[in-house]
């Protein structure tokens, strides 16, 4: 039995017995259907509201359903809340969890199970699409092995491909290593957000969630370090020589030999002894120097790109990434490596991008030059190949910033094809009595590959005067300037990420999340990133009772036994064993602190709730300092008033005044009138916007204005 | 709100109402390492200028807005402008 409906045949009821196959998502479902179905027409059918699809290949029946990421989830065996808690099990999401919107599609699966002769895992190739198959497939549909199909995209070549050489049996080593990252982080998780939240309850008698999970406390731990060595930094002067020639009628910008001098009476001679501005050409050299492309990408360095240029953060960048590869556009995005074989096919991959009107002329260019080796990076990943374009056409489906992220990786693709760059750089030498200086000119001699990445690189061009050597020089100015060193720049997200890679903290996949993560939790907060009050409270104390928690060797030792797990060099079994009885240790040394550790933490905490603080705007008043919601610690009763106040040099005494119930959210809008902050004010159902002055002629009666 | 019970009445840091790790010390953990960097920085700024009286040092400190720290910043206007 079936219909028709716009084109789509929809089944009533599904024909046993038929192969199953397990895709990751919906979007996926559909596309491995289409292409895997022997006329691209797979039959669809609902089930649970959801698109299950019947395609027909080599005389089989193959039915393929799709999940939506995990369907179970971690669960504790037994009821009291206390730690350690050692043993739990795997549960469908929808049980535990009421945002979780994966009841139907559980269902679905329980209900194909019956009629499925045999199963193909479908999901995404690495550990967590591993691990996604495996649940359904041994808790839905009861069996414990089936066949694997491996794909780096979702196209049709690569689906068939991966349908022909699929794999008979699962990967124990790779499925292992993705349960036990899973049991490892819920082990860790759970215990030590309960012993820090029962360690303030006893102290307080107050509940508090605290959780710090395996991997976040490290990346904490680092942030607030860094913001201790900007807290601690202490100044201290240096001096610069700035100057300026005249050659040809131009001015140009001269290098004193030393970048920084560190005596100031050191800098008062140089200065005394260059005041006559005349100085005689020394030496002039030039040299040819190469820049080679990039490495392509692999997810780190797309999502530093993509930070760096479209300041997206790095989980925004996987999201729209993930996206792409959704749409068969682009190649798995959760990959470490560098590298593009030669099997990928690039030669079809150009001719088919050399049909998308912004980059056929790049493309047909590459392909007329015949060298179709890429130039590889030296990371490596086992699943997956660097991420490039499949060569597929958007459709109009992609949102403004897929298509950023998507033209960012064609460019990037691009350019590993492209020759070096040749810079002729020049260096003119001014001597000055016993004083050097130099003037630095580059030429560009041929593009190369910069061509087709720009506008994401670029190089700027110097050109100098031929000049003669002897000859004299006059210079505009030559000064000293004092400067002072500065503190360390603190970490934005795209950074932040890069020191998780350096310290191997987290792998590609999770580390997006983690400081994501650490935002939600209130922690860390702002473009640049800095602790809260909160995270420096719960890092100051577990540095100093319980530094295992923030500091990086736990993590990733733990990181080691797991890729020992994947490589068989342990069992997955023992390796758990001993991984619960260090963590039994662990919590009970941290209980023997209990009550130390709790009302450290008790104190931060109060300390860090009377800091939060809301920051809405600008004063306008004295332009200087920020208008902060304070709550008076006596009276308990807000006010707004301008930072500026604490300002020795300001002293602005700006303050307005508040309604004591409800709440107030700052909106970052601004009156029309005075230019101050709009602010929101809601109790119960009453909602209002409303300029904090009093004063604002749009709080005067009758006026329409 | 809860409370605290603290019987022991905690010593606490007079900069930042901290509880300080060492009740001998005046200050808690972070504004005594800052105090102790003081010595030190003066005599790199000694020999940068040649001469700068103590007094003179922290003073300018105080004007590096965006460059000193914020405990270098609390300890110099607690110990020697504030009191
Ligand atoms: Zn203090």
């Amino acid at each position: 039995m079936e219909f028709s409906y716009n084109g789509v045949r929809y089944l009533s009821s599904i024909e046993t017995p038929y192969v199953l196959g397990i895709a990751e998502k919906p979007q996926a479902a559909r596309r491995l259907a289409y292409a895997l179905d022997e006329n691209n027409k797979p039959t669809v059918k609902k089930l649970r509201n959801i698109s299950v699809f019947v395609c027909t290949r080599d005389n089989n029946r193959i039915v393929i359903a799709p999940a939506v990421g995990h369907l179970f989830t971690l669960s504790s065996i037994g009821k009291t809340w206390n730690y350690p808690v050692l043993d739990y099990e795997w549960v469908p999401s929808h049980t535990v969890s009421k945002t979780a919107r994966t009841k139907n599609f559980t269902d679905v699966f329980k209900s194909l199970a019956k009629g499925a002769s045999n199963v193909i895992i479908m999901t995404d190739f690495d550990r967590e699409g591993e691990v996604i198959g495996y649940l359904i497939l041994k808790y839905l549909i009861g069996k414990t092995d089936a066949e694997r199909m491996k794909f780096s995209t979702l196209t049709v070549r690569d689906i068939l491909q991966a349908y022909d050489q699929r794999e008979k049996s699962l990967d124990m080593g790779f499925l292992n290593s993705g349960l036990i990252r899973h049991y490892v982080d819920w082990l860790y998780g759970i215990n030590y957000s309960r012993a820090l939240s029962l360690a303030v309850k006893k102290v307080s008698g107050q509940f508090k969630t605290i959780s710090i999970g395996r991997v976040q406390g490290p990346t904490l731990g680092s942030v607030v370090e860094l913001e201790n060595k900007i807290k601690m930094f202490l100044p201290i002067p240096f001096w610069t020589i700035e100057s300026e020639v005249i050659l040809d009628n131009k001015k140009f910008k001269a290098f004193y030999e030393k970048s920084k001098i560190e005596i100031q009476k050191e800098a008062v001679q140089i200065i005394k002894d260059c005041s006559g501005l005349a100085g005689k050409i020394t030496d002039v050299s030039s040299e040819m120097s190469y820049q080679y492309s990039f490495p392509p990408f692999d997810l780190g360095s797309l999502q530093r790109e993509a930070y760096r240029y479209f300041k997206f953060s790095p989980s925004k960048t996987l999201e729209y990434a993930e996206n792409l590869y959704l749409k068969a556009l682009i190649s798995y995005p959760r990959t470490d490596s560098q590298k593009l074989p030669m099997t990928l096919g690039h030669k079809t991959i150009l001719s088919k991008l050399s049909n998308q009107s912004d980059y056929s002329t790049f493309a047909n260019e590459i392909i007329s030059r015949k060298k179709f080796k890429p130039r590889e990076g030296k990371r490596t990943d086992a699943a997956h190949p660097a991420i490039h374009p499949t060569g597929n056409v958007p459709d109009n489906s992609l949102s403004a910033s897929e298509r950023k992220i998507y033209d960012l990786v064609v460019k990037r693709y691009l350019s590993v094809f492209g020759r070096r760059a040749e810079i002729l750089k020049g260096i003119i030498e001014i001597t000055v009595k016993t004083h050097k200086f130099e003037v630095r000119g580059s030429k560009i001699i041929d593009e190369g590959w910069i061509k087709y990445y720009k506008p994401y690189f670029s190089l700027s061009e110097q050109i100098l005067p031929d000049v003669q050597l002897n000859s004299d020089v006059k210079f505009s100015y030559i000064e000293s300037k004092e400067d002072f060193t500065s503190p360390p720049y603190r970490y934005n997200e795209s950074s932040l990420l890069k020191n998780m890679e350096t310290e191997k903290i987290g792998t590609k996949a999770t580390r997006a999340g983690i400081i994501k993560t650490l935002f939600d939790r209130g922690y860390v907060e702002g473009k640049v990133i800095s602790p809260t009050p909160l995270g420096v409270g719960v890092v100051d104390v577990l540095q100093s009772q319980y530094p295992i928690l923030v500091k990086s060797e736990m993590t990733r030792n733990l990181e080691d036994i797991m890729e020992d797990v994947k490589n068989k060099k342990t069992n997955i079994d023992s390796t758990i064993f001993t991984i619960k009885n260090e963590l039994k240790d662990l919590l009970i040394l941290f209980h023997k602190k209990e009550e130390e550790i709790g009302q450290s933490l008790y104190e931060n905490l109060r300390l860090s709730e009377k800091s939060e603080l809301v920051v809405l705007g600008k004063c306008q008043k004295c332009k200087k300092g920020d208008l902060r919601i304070i709550k008076s610690r006596k009276s308990g009763k807000r006010f707004i008033s301008c930072s500026a106040y604490f300002d020795k040099s300001v002293k602005c005494t700006a303050t307005y005044p508040l309604p004591n119930t409800g709440t107030v959210r700052s909106t970052s809008k601004k009156c029309p009138h005075d230019g101050l902050p709009i602010i929101e004010w809601q109790r119960g159902k009453r909602k209002y916007q409303m300029c904090i002055s009093p004063d604002c002629p749009s709080k005067k009666e009758g006026d329409k204005n | 709100m809860i409370k605290i019970s603290s019987k022991k009445t905690l010593a606490v840091c007079p900069i930042c109402k901290k509880n300080k790790e060492n009740s001998q010390e005046k200050y808690c953990k972070n504004h005594n390492a800052a105090k102790k960097l003081l010595k030190p920085g003066y005599l790199s700024w000694l020999k940068a200028y040649g001469s700068v009286s103590w007094d003179e040092f922290l003073k300018r400190l105080l004007d590096l807005e965006g460059l000193v720290g914020d405990f270098i910043k609390e300890i110099v206007e607690y110990e020697f402008y504030f009191q």
